[in-house]
């Protein structure tokens, strides 16, 4: 008879077989489409910078919203200073000097409250935000307005690197950030966006005028919005080459606070937003987001039996150790002999679907035009983020289950 | 453009066969070098029956000065690795595999002769060695065959001993002949220089009587 694990290992396989050659079909069969040519009248722009506590990060962000690529009559930059407490406000004031720049200061409210602040005083055909602990490639603006020449696009994402990862969790993101660009891109081609990542995705300003502004949405207003936009049967796209870069929470506790937070806000979102489920919405509800729930299921489930199977095993090793007295002098080590490489059907299999993994992270890294070498990040990816992911999801299921009240937790997103 | 939103059906179909195919071919992939590792361990166990037919044979002409042999070692490394890959291979098809089944049937007459002939140099010749049957089961039954195994093993590296692992719930007749002369009904058990100790041996315990 079939074992949990192999029956475990199977599914997930096919899940993953599937969805892969599923998303190189499509992008093979959207080649031509991935970039756009760019406008030859630009639209005007408002980046939004909503600042808090943000006094070391905050000049980066303005200084490359000032270099980008993009006619300066046409573009305003204004900050909002969310009431912090240290210097953001006064490290604001120094680039009111530039004409195309405004700072605004008022009481803290929430990153949703600063956007829709100076949202209401918005006069410019497009807006967007870039939090200001991210910067922008210079010609990310210009390539990423080309996608507005069609009427129904309401908002355009821009693809997320995490700038100079260090420590192993920054490495991990790196690479799950790059692996966001290929399957945002695939998503686009499916009208199926339902994250609208906070820094530097553009949103015609006329759709918030129509159908209201950012909500609080758990403190995942990104989420929300393009699950809104989705509702209305709108459409949202992506520039693949429209790079921002984003610092990434390097210790363990701040970025479990920061996914417990999307995941969370994930699924509290979909569940106000269930409507998207089904035939309506094509795609987007009947394969894209059941995917997504079908995906962290079967991770749980995979991670969850794995660890307690390694944990049986450590247990076992340890209580043999014990048994003769830790003399590990004498004990025969592990040799290699390929006879006991595991060729069960299963194992084949699984092994396939981690060669189509692979193939993924090829395609991506060629997508996202990555110069430096992913080698690192994508060993420790494969090692650690599929228990990363499993804890961070059970934590926000447990949390919602519990109806524990969500908090922000890392301010980069 | 083209409704991309809409659920294109053809294209799903093509997936889930393109998905099927290489689920196929993984698995037959997988089935086949199985197959030609049964076909290694098979090979092996030929080769050791030829080995123990000649040592027996060895044995008996050198009857007359019995005790002259002096290497013991002979075939207890090859009865080591045979032992490891049929374990293996019962892990990787299956307990209920008639080809593990049949291997493992043949594996333990292997064994089993191999002990009787070291029992009788041993006897005669006053060798320093202690031959140990080891009786597991990994039907679920016996918690603590799994370290007893491992304190045999251990064992073995530092102490002349051979140890001859033997499922309890074999079929084989040699076997059931064995169990039922010695009285052994439950694992671990391990007949020690023909007497029988029931249940689990630590490490201390097994020095004091090997």
């Amino acid at each position: 008879m079939i074992s949990i694990t192999d029956l475990l290992i199977y599914t997930v396989s096919f899940v993953g077989i599937y969805t892969t050659v599923f998303f190189i079909l499509v992008l093979i069969e959207n080649r031509k489409h991935i970039k756009k040519k760019p406008l030859k009248q630009l639209p005007s722009v408002t980046v939004i910078v909503p600042a808090y506590n943000e006094e070391k990060t905050l000049s980066k962000t303005v200084e490359s919203l000032l270099e980008l690529d993009y006619p300066k009559d046409k573009l305003k930059i204004v900050i909002v200073d969310d009431g912090s407490k240290d210097n953001t406000l006064k490290v604001a004031k120094q680039y009111e000097k530039y004409s195309n720049i405004t700072v605004y200061s008022k009481p803290n409210g929430g990153k949703h409250t600063a956007l829709n602040f100076a949202l209401e005083r918005c006069n410019t055909d497009l807006a967007g935000a870039l939090d200001a602990d991210s910067f922008v490639d210079s010609q990310a603006l210009k390539r990423l307005v080309a996608f507005f020449s069609d009427k129904k696009v309401m908002a355009v994402t821009p693809s997320m690197k995490i700038h100079n990862p260090k420590t192993v969790l920054q490495h991990i993101q790196r690479m799950e950030f790059l692996i966001g660009i290929f399957l945002r891109k695939i998503f686009a081609f499916l009208d199926s966006i339902h994250v609208t990542p906070g820094p530097f995705t553009m949103y015609r300003v006329d759709y918030f005028r129509k159908y209201g502004m950012y909500k609080k949405a758990y403190h995942t207003e990104d989420i929300e919005i393009a699950l809104r936009i989705q509702t209305e049967n709108l459409r949202i796209e992506n520039c693949v080459d429209a790079y921002v870069y984003t610092h990434g929470p390097s210790k363990f506790v701040p970025l479990r606070k920061q996914r417990i937070r999307w995941y969370r806000g994930f699924l509290e979102n979909v569940i106000d937003y269930k409507q998207l489920f089904g035939r309506k919405h094509g795609n987007l509800g009947l394969f894209v987001l059941p995917m997504s729930f079908v995906s962290v299921a079967l991770i749980i489930s995979l991670a969850s039996y794995n660890i307690g199977l390694m944990l049986k095993n450590w247990y076992l090793s340890f209580k043999n150790l014990m048994a003769i007295n830790f003399d590990v002098t004498n004990l025969q080590w592990f040799r290699f002999d390929l006879f006991f490489m595991n060729t069960k059907p299963v194992a084949v299999v699984g092994f396939f679907g981690l060669f189509m993994a692979l193939c993924l992270v090829i395609i991506t890294k060629f997508l996202s035009r990555e110069k430096k070498s992913i080698l690192k990040s994508y060993v420790y990816f494969f090692l650690f983020y599929w228990v990363l992911f499993a804890y961070w999801w059970s934590l926000a299921i447990i949390q919602k289950l519990a109806n524990k009240k969500t908090t922000w937790g890392h301010k980069s997103e | 453009m083209k409704n991309r939103k809409r659920m294109d059906w053809p294209k799903h179909g093509a997936v889930f066969a393109i998905t099927i195919l290489i689920f196929s071919i993984g698995i037959l992939i997988g089935s086949q070098i199985n197959q030609t590792k049964m076909s290694s361990i098979a090979e092996l166990s030929e080769e050791l029956r030829v080995i123990t037919m000649s040592s027996e044979l060895e044995f008996a002409i050198l009857t007359e000065n019995p005790c002259e042999v002096t290497d013991l070692s002979f075939l207890t490394e090859e009865l080591d690795e045979l032992s490891k890959k049929v374990e293996f291979m019962e892990n990787q098809l299956g307990r209920g595999n008639p080809e593990v089944l049949k291997l493992k049937n043949f594996y333990s007459i292997v064994q089993l002769r191999h002990y009787l002939l070291m029992t009788k140099l041993v006897d005669e010749c006053e060798f320093n060695l202690t031959n140990i049957v080891y009786f597991y089961s990994n039907e679920g039954d016996c918690p603590e065959c799994n370290q007893q195994g491992f304190i045999l093993s251990y064992l073995r590296n530092i102490h002349p001993i051979n140890v001859y692992s033997i499922d309890i719930n074999s079929e084989n007749s040699a076997i059931r002949a064995l169990k039922t002369i010695h009285k052994v009904e439950t694992a671990p058990s391990l007949i020690i220089d023909g007497e029988v100790f029931e249940g689990f041996k630590t490490r201390n315990e097994l020095l004091e009587l090997i």
